[in-house]
């Protein structure tokens, strides 16, 4: 934290001292409570006296290892990827609007995925799973280093050029994923649909293991670089003026959020909203300093996924919901909340 | 010294600046100034190699301002801009705390931890500018004058009781009140008197110019057209041919229309 210089807190802030010690329990008590409940409810339930004490029948066992903690713990990495990637954007746009679908990685990993379903004929198995998963990676990342080549080629590496990149790009992007929606016949339809709507159905441990080998080493990159996001933040000139290599932070910043959104959706289709909400409700809560947000953001992220997941393989069981359609029923409103606050003044903007 | 020479800059078609060779010293308070569009920032930035020229080279002590890296810079001159918004709700004394980065050693130059020292130049810091009472506020809810003097406050923790340290502050009093243009004014003035700071200001009022600096680079068109001491810079002819205003309005003392 940084120093407060002092400050009496007057009485009954005794709750945001108590954050501001250890802003980080909040986020880890809420994850692990969601965690727990996640792993007891589905079409198996485990009550939680039995999954505490580990008196499990086989059947609950099996099904524990095999189909639900896989599930769960991929939408706590993939969380975690999709907040940490937009705290870390919000950071490099100095905008607490962006996400990582506006520079169009998300969509360069759509149009990758849409390509493969559509031209590379029926795939079937776990060729299939993993093609697309590797299409979308791929496709990500190409994405992202597009944009920054064209941000380099026109110069200054200046953020707004690479907004406006990043509305083209989208554009592009859309365009060809929906002109391969209409070559496309009803079957890839339907996956092509169901795909963009992102789910976290068919999760397998191998999911899990690649999302976090990602997630995991980008979110240390950035919280290592925490200190200089913030500077960044009064302004590029400014932070260059106060001693940091702002061009190499902004490519650290690049490479580590496309490589976790990247690898968030390549297990998982478009998820969307997460990446916006919870580094706003975290720096709502404890404040804006991005030593503490993105680990923060990470937390609360899994915690976020894991309980929309949740509700989207219960509420219509035995079918199941893509769980995209879950966070954008949350996170639209609460988009529409923040432009209204912006708007009236509130972000100083 | 930091010095100019005969730095240009293409811009739109124009050179600016245009050939320019200046100094900003040490101990002295040197005005840049001019009508707008004359190339007062773009000099100035080019002086703090926020800018590079296209030909000319700036120096400070005689060496190149590219052959220091960004930290080694950073711990002697500390820039304030003309408009600096932050949209993030950090408080003050974050702000502030912000300017000793650069001073922060080893693993904790990332994090941007501030030692125990620094939370009392921060304090000093905005004590000088007088705005410690609101260290506990938000930075965008404050007033636009109040930024300014907590932005002014990051930059002086910046080069705080720091040898040959050089301040650049791009209209530092356009958002103030009388009172706290004054004040600033004779903090930094004050600041190259007894700390030897070497200081420069982009400034519109001269009547503020002719009071508080040593020095004035008169800018017209990009080009230099006059520098040296206050006293022979800014004067009625070059005020009357630069600014084309009537030099009453800054050295009359009755109202004239």
């Amino acid at each position: 934290m940084m120093p407060s210089a002092e400050t009496s807190s007057p009485p009954g802030a005794r709750p945001r001292a108590l954050l501001r010690r250890s802003p980080l329990a909040l986020p880890i008590l809420l994850l692990a409570a969601a965690l727990t409940g996640a792993a007891t409810i589905g079409a198996v339930p485990i009550p939680l006296d039995a999954l505490l004490i580990g008196d499990l029948t086989d059947q609950q066992e099996a099904v524990l290892a095999a189909i639900r903690l896989p599930r769960v713990l991929l939408a706590a990495v993939v969380g975690a990827a999709l907040a940490v990637s937009g705290a870390a954007m919000q950071g490099l746009f100095r905008n607490p609007l962006a996400d990582p679908g506006l520079i169009g990685i998300a969509s360069g990993a759509a149009l990758a995925v849409a390509a493969v379903i559509v031209l590379a004929g029926p795939l079937s198995g776990l060729f299939g799973l993993y093609g697309l998963a590797v299409a979308a990676f791929a496709g990500g990342l190409a994405t992202c280093v597009l944009i920054f080549r064209f941000t380099q080629l026109t110069g200054a590496f200046s953020v707004t050029y690479m907004l406006l990149a990043g509305i083209a790009v989208n554009a592009i992007a859309g365009a060809g994923t929906g002109f391969l929606t209409y070559l496309s016949d009803d079957q890839q339809l339907r996956a092509l649909t169901f795909w963009t709507m992102g789910s976290l159905g068919g999760a397998l441990w191998p999911a899990v293991v690649v999302v976090a080998t990602v997630a995991v080493p980008a979110t240390v990159m950035l919280v290592r670089h925490a200190g200089e996001i913030n500077i960044l933040l009064l302004g590029e000139d400014e932070a260059r003026h106060l001693g940091v290599d702002t061009d190499r932070l902004k490519r650290v910043v690049i490479v580590s959020a496309a490589l976790s959104v990247g690898a968030a959706v390549a297990v998982s289709g478009i998820i969307g909203f997460v990446g916006l909400v919870v580094p706003h409700l975290v720096r709502l809560t404890i404040g804006p300093d991005h030593r503490v947000l993105i680990p923060a953001s990470a937390v609360l992220g899994a915690a976020l996924l894991v309980v929309a997941d949740t509700c989207a393989r219960t509420i219509v069981a035995p079918a199941e919901m893509p769980v995209g359609i879950v966070t954008s029923l949350i996170g639209g409103p609460f988009f529409l909340w923040l432009l209204l606050k912006q708007y009236s003044g509130r972000f100083g903007i | 010294m930091i010095r100019a020479e005969a730095i240009s800059r293409r811009l739109g078609g124009r050179d600016i600046p245009d050939a320019v060779t200046t100094a900003v010293r040490p101990g002295q308070v040197t005005a840049i100034v001019g009508p707008n569009g004359a190339g007062k920032s773009t000099l100035l930035k080019c002086l703090t190699g926020a800018l590079r020229p296209d030909r000319g080279a700036v120096t400070l002590d005689g060496r190149p301002l590219d052959a220091f890296s960004l930290g080694a810079l950073a711990r002697r001159r500390a820039v304030l801009s003309q408009s600096t918004p932050v949209t993030f709700p950090f408080k003050v004394t974050e702000i502030v705390a912000m300017g000793r980065n650069p001073h922060a050693a080893g693993p904790a130059k990332r994090s941007g931890d501030a030692h125990a020292a620094d939370v009392a130049i921060i304090r000093r810091a905005l004590d000088d500018v007088d705005a410690w009472h609101l260290h506990d506020r938000v930075f965008p809810t404050l007033s636009g004058g109040e930024r300014q003097r907590v932005q002014l406050a990051r930059v002086l923790a910046q080069v705080w009781r720091q040898d040959d340290a050089y301040l650049f502050l791009d209209e530092p009093t356009s958002e103030l009140d009388l009172k706290h243009q004054h004040q600033v004014l004779a903090l930094v003035r004050t600041l190259a008197l007894d700390e030897g700071a070497g200081v420069c200001l982009v400034m519109h009022d001269l009547n503020l110019v002719r009071r508080y600096a040593d020095r004035a680079v008169l800018m017209q068109d990009g080009r230099a057209v006059a520098d040296g001491p206050v006293a022979e810079t800014v004067t009625p002819d070059n005020v009357a041919t630069v600014f084309e205003v009537s030099p009453d309005l800054v050295f009359g003392d009755r109202l004239t229309v």
